[in-house]
């Protein structure tokens, strides 16, 4: 943009000089000088989208053209001098003034509304009500387009695509920063802690600054650099204000702000990541409470004598990096490589699986063998051995090939033969999956496996939580039915199964439930419907006690791991 | 005029070059069109050449246009035929318009003949194929004839303006190179501003992809086509390929009108 707005001015000065150039290198050839403006104002329009500011640029151009039949030098002169006033007038605009240049928000909105629309598999398992989604969000897309915020396009976004309650139904700017940026103003104010709700009822403060594990404002790192700017100018004296009122990890909070947390949590209206089962949603709400606020908070809190005290916390800056920092202290699996397995005692070896990705030649097929007999080899290794439990570390599990699902799980499954799922029959002609005159989709191929049973004589503890999505989500809900097999966690996983697909925006990239994974009776399996109860069981709920808050946030310790050996 | 126009058709139904030149287009285009469905990782078609091909259908006739519209109005400046002509009693109106007008209608007229080519070459080796109606894809090509003539209105005023026809066919293979480079940075253009973005517009089809997990195959994917098109893209193709090229053959005989020839 600014190289095609420097040329075309470069151009028009370049144009003051033609006639004199002409006097002493008589050529046709200059005539071009005159014309390639116009050529150079139709590529840099179509950067711009043709937008008004660039007017100036329109003008120039075609005043240039005059230049063909001004006889006399010094009309030609003129005529350069004032395409050059446009062609200057339009760069201010354009460049500086940065109007007419800006994304197309609302386009995108309604270029993503209509793909999704076409082609959501589950609109009708989950009630989607398309017209009332239209109207309740394109003011919004409106607004921002209008006004150029990038932010309240992006929560917007964010809104839109939780609605649908679907861990595969997500918004992803175009650039990093920006969504980080977003994010930080999205989140609220961060006055030095996080909340959570034990088990038991109570809030506590999590994540407290200067306490323990918890994230530092003076040590961002490269994970947090672009919070640094959200920093209030008097965060690093404020800091500590918490930590020496008494309040830390695991305190419990009575007040926010002079009411209930439950008041703080009804403002909120966004999160960063989907949670398309309610109870997961309820486990994590507290935690967006926290940044609920003005420039400052009365927390009240039981202190260690037992006494309630109130304490007022100035906001230190963006609150989504301590809200990021406490869902990755909760949540952070083992931090191993994929695959991996890993001795935790005696008789408990642990297999970690963060990704169901095995290697590039696999990703798009259909063919796991390798990958079945690596891990295969390991597990009757370890059998031999005598270990007789074995951990499954599904947590924060991003999904992938299901038939890397098939692959895994053939060796745990008991002998005989066991459906992973139907795939769904395609109109090849319209790319769209086909239902039946009962509304239901129509079943196409079975994708099965052969049980091997080769953990026959122990236990299988599978950890789990909300980011155990997608592939994530089906190997937990193929080992659920094994009777050996327990699933784990703070809160289930996602329960979001449908393959996904993305369009590509100009500020973003949607994404959404785009191919149906189908049981049996020809239903999508594992996603949550209009009811939102989950579709992936679990079997142990692991209390969130003040124990598990001051294990992981003070001392750092893998809490989930530790109950899992214990259990 | 009428003396004129005859005596150009005369002169150009006796070039050999010409011939020659246009036989290589069409041989050259030909070849393309049975080669892209060699390289082409999917089922070869002429239906998969148009959506996934769309700049070999336009590229090569930018240069043609180039060349064919220099030929006819560049070069009577060199040989001088323009002077001699306007010393017969010729006005300058009718001198330009005999000349910029044919030239412009013709060379857009064997430009958008020439679009068929790799079209039909494929068709004739790998068929039509499934992916889009043949109807709508024949339409497309035929509203190729409107960004083509103002292409051709535009190299003509060129031709007028520098007089010079090697200069006009290296513009033209700058202007080839251009186009190809912009389209490709701007995937949908959806704007009339240039020929280019028109005719990447015109070849432009709205499409769904999706996968199907094959448990044999793994994922296997699909894409759907939607021949249709708008009615905004075919009425502003033609009426602002008119209009432009209008302007610019106006705008040539404005400066032919006043041109000192010397």
């Amino acid at each position: 943009m600014l190289i095609l707005s420097l040329s075309l001015l470069a151009l028009c000065i370049f144009s003051f000089f033609v006639p004199l150039l002409d006097k002493k290198l008589a050529s046709h050839l200059w005539q071009l000088v005159y014309v390639a403006p116009l050529i150079l104002t139709a590529v840099l329009s179509a950067f711009t989208g043709g937008s008004f500011a660039c007017l100036g640029f329109y003008l120039g151009a075609g005043l240039m053209i005059l230049s063909l039949y001004a006889g006399k030098a010094r009309n030609k002169t003129m005529i350069s001098a004032a395409s050059t006033l446009c062609v200057l007038v339009s760069m201010f605009v354009v460049l500086v003034l940065k109007t007419g240049t800006g994304a197309t928000y609302l386009k995108d909105f309604e270029e993503g509304f209509t793909t999704m629309r076409e082609h959501y598999v589950l609109t009708e398992e989950k009630d989607i009500d398309w017209n009332k989604l239209y109207a309740k969000y394109r003011p919004l897309f409106e607004r921002a387009d209008a006004m150029q915020d990038e932010v309240l396009n992006y929560k917007s976004w964010l809104q839109f695509t939780q609605e649908f309650h679907d861990g595969h139904v997500g918004y992803t700017a175009e650039k990093t920063k920006d969504e980080e940026k977003a994010k930080c103003e999205i989140f609220g104010r961060d006055y030095g802690l996080s909340l959570l709700r034990l088990s038991s009822g109570e809030y506590v403060a999590v994540n407290v600054e200067g306490c323990g594990e918890a994230l530092s404002i003076t040590d961002y790192g490269e994970d947090y650099a672009y919070a640094g700017e959200y920093l209030s100018e008097t965060a690093e004296a404020d800091r500590l204000t918490l930590k020496n009122a008494g309040l830390h990890n695991g305190s419990i909070i009575t007040a926010w702000d002079g009411r209930s947390i439950e008041e703080a949590e009804k403002e909120v209206d966004v999160y960063v990541d989907s949670f398309p089962s309610l109870d997961n949603e309820e486990f994590y709400l507290p935690l967006y409470a926290a940044g609920k606020g003005g420039e400052s908070v009365d927390i009240s809190f039981i202190d260690d004598n037992g006494k309630e005290k109130t304490v007022t916390a100035k906001a230190l800056g963006a609150y989504y990096p301590r809200l990021k920092s406490t869902v990755k202290l909760l949540d952070s699996g083992v931090n191993i490589s994929n695959l991996d397995f890993q001795e935790v005692d005696a008789e408990t070896v642990l297999l970690r699986i963060y990704q169901m990705a095995y290697d590039t030649k696999s990703y798009d097929g259909a063919d796991y063998t390798a990958m079945s007999e690596e891990v295969r080899s390991k597990v009757l290794e370890y059998r031999e051995k005598g270990y007789k439990r074995m951990i499954l570390d599904l947590r924060k599990n991003g999904g992938g090939s299901p038939f890397m699902v098939g692959g895994v799980v053939q060796l745990f499954a008991p002998k005989g033969e066991h459906l992973v799922a139907y795939s769904t029959k395609i109109n090849e002609k319209t790319a769209s999956y086909e239902r039946g005159s009962d509304g239901k989709y129509v079943k196409d191929q079975a994708q099965t496996y052969m049980g091997e049973d080769l953990w026959s004589h122990g236990d299988i503890l599978l950890l789990v939580n909300y980011e155990t999505v997608s592939a994530g989500d089906m190997m937990t809900y193929l080992m659920a039915e094994y009777p050996n097999v327990t699933i784990l966690g703070f809160t289930g996983s996602n329960s979001s199964c449908q393959a996904v697909t993305g369009t590509y925006l100009s500020a973003g990239t949607l994404t959404f439930s785009a191919v149906p994974n189908l049981d049996e009776d020809s239903e999508p399996i594992i996603d949550t419907r209009s009811d939102r109860l989950r579709g992936v069981p679990i079997d142990h709920v692991i209390p969130l006690s003040e124990e598990a808050v001051s294990a992981i946030f003070d001392r750092g310790e893998d809490y989930v791991l530790e109950y899992a050996v214990r259990y | 005029m009428k003396k004129l126009l005859s005596s150009m058709f005369y002169q150009l139904a006796r070039d050999g070059a010409m011939y020659r030149l246009t036989g290589l287009f069409v041989v050259a285009l030909a070849v393309f069109g049975f080669v892209i469905g060699l390289t082409s990782d999917e089922t070869p078609c002429a239906g998969r050449l148009i959506v996934d091909s769309p700049s070999l259908l336009w590229m090569f006739q930018t240069m043609l246009i180039a060349i064919l519209t220099s030929t006819i109005c560049a070069a009577d400046f060199k040989d001088k035929d323009l002077y001699y002509e306007l010393m017969a009693g010729h006005s300058r109106a009718e001198l330009f318009f005999s000349k910029a007008v044919p030239a412009t209608f013709l060379t857009a007229l064997v430009a958008c003949v020439l679009t068929f080519v790799p079209v039909i070459s494929c068709f004739l080796i790998y068929g039509w194929g499934d992916l889009i109606e043949a109807g709508s894809a024949i339409l497309r090509l035929l509203l190729f004839f409107f960004p083509y003539l103002r292409m051709s209105a535009f190299f003509t005023l060129i031709a007028f303006l520098c007089k010079k026809r090697i200069v006009c066919i290296a513009l033209g293979y700058f202007a080839m190179c251009g186009g190809i480079f912009l389209n490709s940075v701007i995937i949908r253009p959806g704007s009339f501003l240039s020929c280019f973005f028109n005719l990447q517009d015109l070849c432009d089809f709205s499409t769904w992809s999706v996968y199907q997990l094959d448990p044999e195959k793994g994922i296997v994917n699909y894409t759907a086509y939607d021949s249709a098109i708008g009615s905004g893209l075919i009425v502003g193709t033609i009426l602002i390929s008119l209009l432009i090229s209008a302007v610019y053959l106006l705008a040539g005989y404005g400066f032919f009108r006043r041109d000192d020839l010397d």
